[in-house]
């Protein structure tokens, strides 16, 4: 369907450009919007909603050694309440479970 | 009440430190996912540092043929996976909007998925006033970026030796990462129920729609429910 040649920059270019209208815009709207207490309630909801539709499709796509991993750092997160240390055991329990097993 | 201003600009930084870590690994990834699919090495740079949105630049390889670039196809598909950015830029403003404008519009280009959710489960933990705040997710966003930039001219180099970066265990540290700030933003019972229909709202269109629109669907569906259920 591309009857032209586009530079390959332009077209990084352009992609930088919606990203960032993307980026700012979400900021943008919400100075506009009426914030009445359902709306207030809505954004502090938001948040952990976003996180969990981005993992729980990799989740189901992860095999059962990740999901191990992942019980590992749920419960350190939940223990600890340290991200650092739950990330890192994390992934070097993924890493070993791949060696191992 | 005249103390020392804390720095929380440094706080930040040091917060984002094993995310960083992983943040050069994704600039790594993708330059040596650039450098497979022959991108030249300035195009891969340029883009991690303007761009800069990991997931949406290795899609866009898939397209990056030499000859043949389909720009509307690749803006698409970038904009779709990044709509994300949309809502967590939205879900900041309560937080942030006393920032003057031009600092926090420029502060808001380097928005990525953990500095921002770093910023909200800062917020949770202490009470910080708007700029304080701000320094602070300055800090943490600033940390990730140059994480990602650097990490994407070794892993281009490295993709002389390395064809398959899945194979450093990227796919397990994506989903490690956002278990850590999932379960550190969790605010109680009141959060299960939403997060359970906006997770299996994204499983379901993730099966059904291509591209990343489940996370946009997955989210506003979640967070409309939990907002009901919070005022009725």
């Amino acid at each position: 369907m591309q009857l032209f040649e586009i530079h390959p920059m332009l077209i990084v270019v352009l992609m930088a450009l919606s990203v960032a209208l993307i980026r700012l815009a979400g900021f943008w709207l919400a100075g506009h919007l009426k914030v009445s207490p359902r709306v207030k309630k809505w954004l502090e909801c938001l948040p952990g909603c976003i996180i969990v539709a981005l993992v729980a499709p990799m989740l189901l796509q992860a095999n059962w050694k990740q999901w191990i991993s992942a019980v590992i750092v749920i419960a350190i997160m939940i223990k600890t309440d340290n991200i650092f240390f739950a990330i890192v055991v994390g992934i070097a329990s993924a890493a070993l479970f791949r060696l191992l097993l | 009440m005249q103390r020392s201003m804390p720095n929380y600009f440094i706080e930040g930084m040091r917060d984002c430190i094993t995310l960083s870590l992983a943040g050069i690994v994704f600039g790594l990834a993708f330059g040596v996912l650039a450098h497979v699919h022959s991108m030249s090495f300035l195009h891969s740079l340029v883009m991690s540092a303007s761009v800069y949105a990991g997931t949406a630049q290795m899609v866009s390889l898939a397209y990056w043929h030499i000859n043949h670039l389909p720009l509307l196809t690749i803006l698409l598909t970038t904009s779709i996976i990044c709509m994300r950015f949309f809502l967590m830029s939205m879900t900041l403003y309560p937080v942030l909007h006393e920032v003057p404008k031009w600092k926090i519009y420029l502060g808001l280009l380097l928005l990525v998925d953990e500095c921002w959710a770093l910023t909200l489960i800062k917020r949770r933990k202490v009470e910080l006033d708007h700029p304080s705040l701000f320094q602070y997710y300055l800090g943490a966003a600033m940390a990730f970026y140059l994480a990602f930039v650097i990490g994407t001219p070794i892993g281009y180099y490295l993709g002389n030796i390395i064809h398959d970066p899945s194979k450093f265990g990227i796919d397990f540290a994506l989903i490690a990462i956002f278990l850590a700030l999932l379960i550190g933003m969790w605010r109680g019972k009141a959060d299960a129920v939403p997060w359970f229909i906006a997770g299996a709202t994204a499983v379901v269109f993730d099966y059904f729609l291509p591209g990343a629109w489940h996370i946009l669907v997955g989210a506003l569906v979640g967070s409309i429910v939990g907002a009901w259920r919070a005022i009725v």
